[in-house]
């Protein structure tokens, strides 16, 4: 149905003018259980399409979005935007939609039929997720079990027309034993039944760490951040790489040129939409550009921003394959592995904290890349390479450049995750970075 | 359109739902984004559909649907009833609603100047304009402007709200809202930012009357001074006087949040967090001195976050958070008052269409005093005013905060002397509520968008409060 949608809106679209015309087209299927004080609180369900229009007439940009499968809903939309668009002027980043020598491919591999299942009933899954916590040692538990299944066609006036099938699975709980808490995320497209279990069991892991409580003083510590905490910083670090940020004059990034060496030796983020497993993935970008693993720092060395066909224009280079039409953004984000067990990263801490959780990272300056980001759930204090006591609550409050520069060791194991503060979804090891600053209230 | 909300409402109870709700929701949008008075682009959006949510044997279900096809509706309510269904068989503690008065009523924010009645071209001029507003506000020439980002937008919001037990609540909601980011260089100083936004319900007259031409020049010159001309902070506890950007910020953070009582129930464990507040501490536990009454106001005409009946049907009112230092009233939606033994306040809110109505601020303010601000700082023999902020952050339960200041100011016997670059605060909750020395008359309102829920929903917000004197602290600086 939606294939046929995308096609007439296109048709539409072009007989009132527009020159530049993409319609990318969502049917998606998704449930999502919240789960608070071991139950459900609510179970959600939607079924929609999302529309979203490129349009572009004379070099005048316009996005149009609706939530409809009506098309006369839709040409209303793309004909009031063409009464708008006239009056706009012509846009610095115009480029045209890119003609792709190499027509892309859906991604195969990413549709999941158990997922698929599970999005009509979540309970059986729902109760072995709450059982496993507590099994662990959970006094109580919260989270969500967020399942979906999304077809995604895009339609463009390049005369590309593709359709792609993927499934989603994100969960991610959150582990109470009296004042303590421990916390856990999961996403792939492919459901593993081992590591979504794994999600209640490292939940309940660090909640029921006993050990007696430590004050930490302010000041510089080596850390370990576990894959929760690097995955929602290196967020911060692959939108400062996105083309747009670095036009805009926003990113920490920009002073940069490829080659610097930017972080240490061992640390690469990447973005590799190809894997069919990792959430997020896909062929094609929203300008039909095939998609492609790269990295934006490799081996410490910054190797590329991120692109459209509009920022690769205005900056003299060649798209990535990141489009959105506007703001170039990753698509699946992985860090490349160490050569450590977790218990040998914590014996090369020697003397620090171990960080499970992280939330409400601001910038002061976003062109310095100056942060803070407040620590929560586990926080466990290192002495001698061995856990010896937690604190809670202090903040990690330093920049971007420091933090990439001191990052010194990585574990083998990599953790596909995500949650609220990871919002495009990552494959990340546990990593060990050396003189943080770090602060608490004194008051 | 009734029709269809009060069918799918009998539906879901002819299927055993013990109650229904069925909500009609449009929200239609139009912005335009410009860098350095560049125009990039703009956006439109539509969103529209209808919400349905249903309780079965204690359990709750949501399901959404952008179709307005009668047969679209009732699948969705069948799911939505299974679903709670499937649901029950894992509550431990079934949900209940409050005894509430459901209203019945229609209302409209009317624009004192519509949004169509300035044309695309003025609205593209105003970009510009202040592009070379911001421009020429620059006095030195070592100071460029590395970037000026724009965001105008405007917004139609929709709703028809329905249940089962015998609300209909139609209103219309128009609102602006305006952000930008100023960014300045000078090759030895390095760089500065601001963000900063208006926003109001309401049409065109939001953007007159908000005096935005001055704000971005005065923030510029600001701006500038602290870059080239900005000192340390002091290294000795210093007494702190909070300006009203702050201040709003904090009754929004470190109270509003904390007295949603779905948050101290534990329904927003997992991710927005808990609470410092414990149920039985409410209306017992005094946490601040006299001056700490902290409101939530959905009825103020022309707020961002301006309501009349929530979205479970329930008349607004002003809530007291704090009275007098007590935590006196939780946000309370239908079924945490029941839980409270109290009624709604009028409290539950939804994004959209697609979102689940959840317990939500509206318009957070501290209650302000009869001084002036020079009365406050008079007797200040040294000590800094922090007027504005740019990175904030507070931890899980609400307690521990952290603001970094931008325009700030030494105070030096009762006068304020020079600027200071990037001071740091850090406090909690129960310091800063303990040791207001003195509010000031000047309350003012920011703008905002509160972001809670499972998915993420985005909602429009006032926060805001006067001047604020505090005791003595000491001062951090931001990491370099």
């Amino acid at each position: 149905m939606i294939e046929d949608l995308g096609g007439r809106v296109l048709n539409y679209a072009r007989s009132l003018g527009f020159e530049d015309v993409a319609v990318e087209t969502l049917e998606i299927k998704r449930t999502m259980v919240k789960i608070a004080n071991s139950q459900p609180s609510v179970i959600q369900l939607w079924e929609g399409i999302d529309l979203s229009i490129y349009l572009a007439k004379n070099k005048r940009i316009l996005v149009y979005n609706i939530k409809s499968d009506s098309a006369d809903k839709v040409f209303a939309g793309v004909k009031n935007a063409l009464s708008s668009i006239s009056r706009l002027e012509e846009s610095f980043l115009y480029a045209p939609l890119p003609e792709v020598d190499e027509k892309p491919k859906p991604l195969d591999g990413a549709s999941d039929p158990v997922i698929r299942e599970l999005i009509s009933d979540p309970s059986d899954l729902t109760y072995k997720l709450i059982n496993e916590a507590h099994e662990n040692g959970a006094d109580r538990v919260a989270g969500t079990l967020d399942l979906e299944s999304v077809k995604r066609c895009l339609t463009t006036s390049t005369g590309l027309d593709i359709c792609e099938d993927t499934t989603g699975i994100i969960a991610y709980m959150r582990a109470f034993s009296g004042d303590n808490s421990g916390h856990w995320g999961y996403a792939s497209r492919i459901l593993s039944e081992d590591e979504i279990l794994e999600v209640p069991r490292k939940a309940s892991e660090y909640a029921t760490v006993s050990k007696g409580n430590t004050r930490i003083e302010p000041g510089r510590y080596d850390l370990i951040l576990s894959p929760l905490v690097i995955g929602s910083l290196s967020n911060y670090i692959a939108y400062a790489a996105s083309g747009l940020s670095k036009i805009m004059g926003v990113s920490f990034l920009a002073r940069y040129r490829i080659d610097d060496d930017v972080a240490g030796e061992g640390f690469s983020l990447c973005d590799d939409p190809s894997r069919p497993d990792l959430y997020g993935s896909s062929g094609f970008d929203s300008e039909g550009v095939p998609t492609v693993r790269k990295c934006i720092i490799d081996s410490g060395r910054l190797k590329s921003f991120l692109h459209n066909s509009k920022t690769a224009a205005f900056l003299k280079e060649k798209t990535t394959g990141n489009a959105g039409w506007i703001m170039p953004h990753p698509f699946a984000l992985t860090i490349g592995k160490g050569e450590l067990e977790e218990n040998e990263l914590i014996e090369e801490l020697k003397r620090g904290l171990i960080i499970n959780n992280n939330w409400y990272t601001r910038l002061q300056n976003s062109v310095e890349g100056v942060f803070s980001t407040v620590t929560r759930d586990a926080l466990l204090v290192v002495e001698n390479g061995e856990i010896v006591g937690q604190s809670k609550r202090m903040r990690i409050a330093d920049t971007f450049p420091n933090l990439l520069k001191n990052i010194e060791l990585l574990s083998k194991r990599l953790y596909k995750v995500s949650w609220w503060e990871i919002s495009t979804a990552i494959e990340a090891p546990y990593v060990l970075v050396r003189n943080i600053n770090i602060t608490r209230p004194s008051l | 359109m009734e029709d269809l909300l009060l069918y799918a409402v009998d539906y879901a109870r002819s299927l055993g739902a013990e109650y229904a709700e069925a909500r009609y929701h449009r929200l239609s949008s139009m912005s335009i984004t410009s860098r350095n008075g560049m125009i990039i682009g703009s956006g439109s959006e539509t969103s529209e559909g209808v919400a349905v949510r249903v309780m079965y044997d204690g359990s709750l279900a949501f399901a959404s649907t952008h179709s307005l096809k009668r047969s679209d509706v009732a699948r969705v309510v069948e799911k939505a009833v299974s679903n709670a269904k499937a649901g029950s068989r894992l509550m431990k503690l079934k949900l209940k609603l409050s005894d509430d008065r459901m209203g019945s009523a229609a209302y409209e924010v009317k624009p004192k100047k519509s949004v169509d009645s300035v044309s695309i071209d003025d609205k593209i001029s105003m970009h510009k304009d202040l592009f070379k507003q911001a421009q020429k506000s620059i006095r030195d020439s070592s100071v460029s402007l590395q970037s000026f980002i724009f965001n105008y937008s405007e917004e139609l919001e929709e709703k028809i709200v329905v249940n089962s037990d015998g609300a209909y609540v139609r209103s219309a909601t128009p609102r602006i809202e305006g952000f930008i980011n100023i960014i300045l260089s000078n090759p030895q100083k390095g760089t500065i930012q601001k963000w900063f936004g208006i926003g109001g319900s309401g049409g065109f007259e939001v953007i007159d009357e908000s005096n935005l031409f001055d704000e971005v020049a005065n923030t510029v010159g600001i701006l500038e001074n602290i870059l080239l001309r900005g000192v340390e902070p002091p290294k000795d506890p210093v007494d702190l006087v909070l300006g009203s950007e702050v201040v709003g910020l904090i009754m929004h953070e470190s109270v509003g949040h904390p007295m949603e009582a779905d948050r101290i129930l534990g329904r927003e464990a997992a991710q927005a967090g808990e609470s410092y507040v414990k149920p039985d501490q409410v209306g017992r536990l005094k946490v601040g001195n006299e001056y700490a009454t902290v409101i939530d106001d959905p009825t103020i005409p022309g707020s961002l976050g301006f309501y009349l009946y929530d979205d479970e049907g329930v008349p607004a009112r002003p809530k007291y958070l704090y009275y007098r230092g007590v935590l006196n009233e939780p946000l309370h939606n239908r079924s945490t008052a029941r839980v409270f033994g109290t009624r709604s306040n009028a409290s539950s809110r939804a994004k959209d269409f697609e979102s689940e109505p959840i317990v939500r601020m509206s318009n957070t303010y501290l209650a302000p005093g009869d001084r002036s601000f020079d009365e406050l700082i008079e007797d200040i023999e040294f000590g800094i005013y922090i007027k504005s902020y740019m990175e904030w952050n507070i931890d899980d339960t609400r307690w521990a905060q952290r603001y970094g200041g931008l325009e700030a100011y030494l105070i030096e016997r009762g006068e304020l002397t020079k600027l200071v670059r990037n001071p740091v605060i850090e406090f909690t909750t129960g310091w800063f509520f303990k040791n207001i020395v003195a509010t000031d008359s000047n309350l003012r309102f920011y703008p905002g968008t509160c972001g809670k829920g499972e998915p993420m929903q985005g909602i429009p917000v006032w926060f805001g409060g006067p001047n604020v004197r505090l005791g003595k602290i000491k001062l951090g600086v931001a990491p370099k």
